[in-house]
């Protein structure tokens, strides 16, 4: 070690101007780097996408409340035109416990005109709805069995490539919302009865999704956790509801493309 | 010195070194956050602050890494020992902020216990690209909040230093589990030469100056004895020893110093009993050998601390030839008088 | 430092210098090309004989008079931040706007409308607001 003549003791003031420089110099240089780091960590973070949470703002939106499999309302935006608005809950769950109560009140529930006061959630052409309070899901008029959609069947045994993933993180609540490190809320929220969903990009950057079903239509959840969050190739039968697509598979039909998502 | 439970027992270099911790902090704070901002307007709060305090916590580790090896290999870095642990303190906060908004965000509000979930969400154990990293973040941030709650003093001698050193010596395994958790993590979605470079090339400094100053301390170890003389060691010439320091030599594997002050000769153990620090590389003042590490001092004649300190080091029988210093390679129990060589 | 705590350290960093490079650069060459997902920007093609009444970061809007199949033109280049925009054409002979689709994901949109249409409306069915007026030129 090099013999310095000084000697430092930290309860005693002075220090020996040799000592003073060395630490001066590194303290510029550890901040120097230390704010190199900041900046190139920052650059380098990829681009937030612009999806929307309204968080804490209440809309209310009207409809006829459907499962096919999943709770959503049908809501009307011009002659022959609907939206359809996938229900969620507040946190990492479902509608359901929200739906609770008026499910005792109204018998069917299918096919009511509810009108649904709760914060939107949306991006790319995909709308969904949070609901925190049950009182304000309210019946509007009884129950029409003719006005429920029905899903179409458009294709069979379709092949396709891309994330399951939980919409309501991805189409607004997080950034990133999808991808590995997402990967562990993703699997909460599909447990907790969120429809998980396949989103796909083509290499024209057109996106599509996908709402996953068995091959009866009815919901997945426990089932295809283990392949949330992870590139995967699906086979499936398409079938259309209005402006949603759904994709019926058996989870044995999922195969694990093993790469990486990025995460915009 | 320092072992009631009195929290911090403040001076002006702890003061300054602190005040430069928090610029550099709000510095580091407010050049990430300003440029996610500007560059990056869609981002969310949350992941704001996850991103900033993680990164943060990274770049403090590596600093507080690397005064360890630097102090050895040129004591003008010792200021920076000296308070080290309020630095050590300050990474453990920032990577608790990470932590915590981690797991609040990506594990609570779900219909599973959020710890559970943490290590239940994610199976694929075996798996390179996807293994549960968050796993490893979480027990990288237990060692930190262990070394963070038992940094004080009062610790080092309740839990004895051997067992408190050795705890906190688990920051090495932190600093492994913490690459792995980048590397496994973020850099799977979001890989960027710039961030593996940054966190090799850390890796590599943090190394090598660990290498070096390990191998200068071998070459010190290795050393035996040129003579001995009827059980007695040589050591070296009288004016081989600066005034008011010592010369250290090796006596049965392990170190001791002789210093000269007041135109006498004494031997102890090297050992401080504070935190290990080599007495020998530190000074005589007012009578009393000082640690170069804290300033723990010790009567250099029978090796205790002057009172009201109750700390005691071995001493060791010396014997001058001509100019020349011998040692006795058994030394005596800690705290044993013994009279001191006149030159 | 005694020897024992020096033994220590050597053996720690002993094991950190071979586990850390060899998991390191494991997972270097794990790394895998990501899937090509979501990118922010569409692009454009634009055809000769078309006109641009309005270019910005999330649209670019094509009129081509002369084609008779679809004179309108609407790319989305960006996701819109509206839960429901519907398109609308505007013009002075009809008292109500006219409604001629709506915008979903991102893409290309195609439209008939009318010579008589002074300008396209985007306007959201549940925030009930008006998104966007964009004037058309005819000639």
């Amino acid at each position: 070690m090099k013999e310095n003549k000084d000697f430092y003791v930290g309860y005693i003031d002075s220090v020996a101007p040799k000592t003073k420089k060395t630490i001066k110099g590194f303290v510029l240089a550890a901040f120097a780097i230390l704010l190199a780091i900041a900046a190139i960590f920052a650059f380098t973070q990829n681009t937030a996408k612009n999806s929307y949470f309204e968080f804490g703002v209440d809309t209310k939106i009207t409809g006829i409340y459907h499962e096919l499999p999943y709770p959503m309302l049908q809501v009307k935006t011009e002659e022959n035109e609907y939206r359809n608005i996938v229900l969620l809950g507040f946190g990492k769950f479902s509608a359901n416990p929200y739906l609770k109560k008026i499910r005792n009140t109204t018998k069917p529930l299918s096919g009511s005109t509810l009108s649904i006061e709760g914060n939107l959630i949306y991006y790319n052409g995909k709308t969904l709805i949070q609901i925190t309070d049950e009182e304000k899901v309210v019946l509007v008029t009884p129950s029409d069995a003719a006005k429920i959609p029905q899903p179409i069947a458009m294709v069979q045994d379709m092949e396709l490539q891309g994330e399951i993933i939980d919409p309501k993180c991805y189409f607004g609540v997080m950034k990133p919302g999808k991808g590995k490190i997402h990967r562990s809320c993703a699997v909460l929220c599909i447990s907790g009865g969120i429809p998980p969903v396949l989103a796909t990009t083509d290499e024209n950057n057109i996106s599509k999704y996908y709402l996953i079903t068995d091959t009866n239509g009815a919901p997945i959840h426990q089932d295809i956790l283990p392949f949330v969050g992870k590139p995967s190739v699906i086979q499936g039968d398409v079938y259309q509801l209005q402006d949603w697509y759904q994709l019926r598979i058996d989870v044995s039909d999922i195969q694990d493309l093993n790469q990486p998502s990025t995460i915009y | 010195m320092g072992l009631d439970y009195q929290t911090v027992l403040w001076n002006s270099h702890k003061k300054k070194y602190d005040l430069w911790i928090a610029i550099g902090v709000f510095l580091y704070l407010l050049t990430f956050i300003g440029i996610t901002i500007l560059t990056n307007p869609e981002t969310t709060a949350e992941t704001l602050i996850i991103r900033a305090f993680g990164t943060l916590a990274i770049a403090l580790l590596h600093i507080v890494l690397l005064i360890g090896p630097l102090s050895r290999l040129n004591s003008r870095f010792l200021p920076l020992l000296y308070n080290r642990r309020h630095l050590g303190v300050s990474m453990f906060l920032a990577a608790l902020i990470h932590g915590a908004f981690s797991i609040i965000q990506f594990h609570t509000l779900g219909n599973t216990n959020a710890f559970y979930a943490l290590f239940t969400s994610n199976l694929e154990y075996d798996s390179l690209t996807n293994f549960p990293f968050q796993v490893l973040g979480f027990f990288a941030l237990i060692i930190l909040f262990l070394m963070a709650a038992t940094s004080h003093d009062f610790w080092l001698k309740n839990l004895s230093p051997k067992i408190w050193k050795g705890l906190h010596m688990m920051v090495y395994v932190a600093y492994a589990f913490v690459l792995l958790h980048v590397f496994l993590g973020a850099l799977q979605q979001q890989p960027s030469l710039w961030s593996i470079s940054i966190l090799s090339i850390g890796f590599i400094v943090i190394a090598s100056l660990h290498l070096k100053a390990a191998l200068q301390e071998s070459k010190i170890d290795k050393q035996t004895a040129i003579k001995v003389e009827d059980g007695w060691e040589f050591v070296c010439t009288v004016d081989e020893i600066p005034e008011d320091r010592a010369k250290i030599f090796i006596v049965q594997k392990e170190r001791i110093a002789i210093f000269k002050y007041e135109n006498k000769l004494s031997a102890i153990s090297n050992v401080c009993k504070h935190q290990g620090g080599p007495l020998g590389e530190g000074k005589v003042i007012d009578g009393c050998v000082t640690c170069p590490w804290h300033g723990y001092q010790y009567l250099p004649a029978n090796g205790q601390s002057p009172p009201p300190f109750t700390e005691k080091i071995a001493t060791y029988r010396l014997k001058k030839i001509a100019n020349e210093i011998y040692v006795h390679p058994e030394g005596l129990a800690e705290g044993t008088a013994i009279e001191p060589i006149a030159l | 430092m005694n020897t024992r705590q020096r033994k220590k350290h050597k053996i720690i960093w002993l094991l950190l210098l071979v586990i850390v490079p060899i998991l390191l650069v494991f997972t270097i060459v794990n790394l895998k090309e990501p899937l090509f997902t979501h990118n922010n920007a569409l692009g454009v093609v634009k055809g000769e004989a078309k006109q641009i009444m309005l270019e910005n970061e999330t649209f670019t809007v094509l009129l081509d008079p002369k084609n008779t199949d679809g004179n309108l033109q609407i790319f989305l280049k960006k996701s819109l931040e509206s839960p429901a925009p519907l398109v609308y054409a505007v013009s002075k002979d009809m008292p109500k706007d006219s409604y001629i689709g709506t915008l979903t994901a991102k893409g290309k949109y195609d439209f008939k409308i009318n010579s008589t249409t002074t300008s396209v409306k985007i306007y959201d069915a549940i925030k009930k607001e008006e998104l966007l007026n964009i004037p058309l030129s005819w000639d």
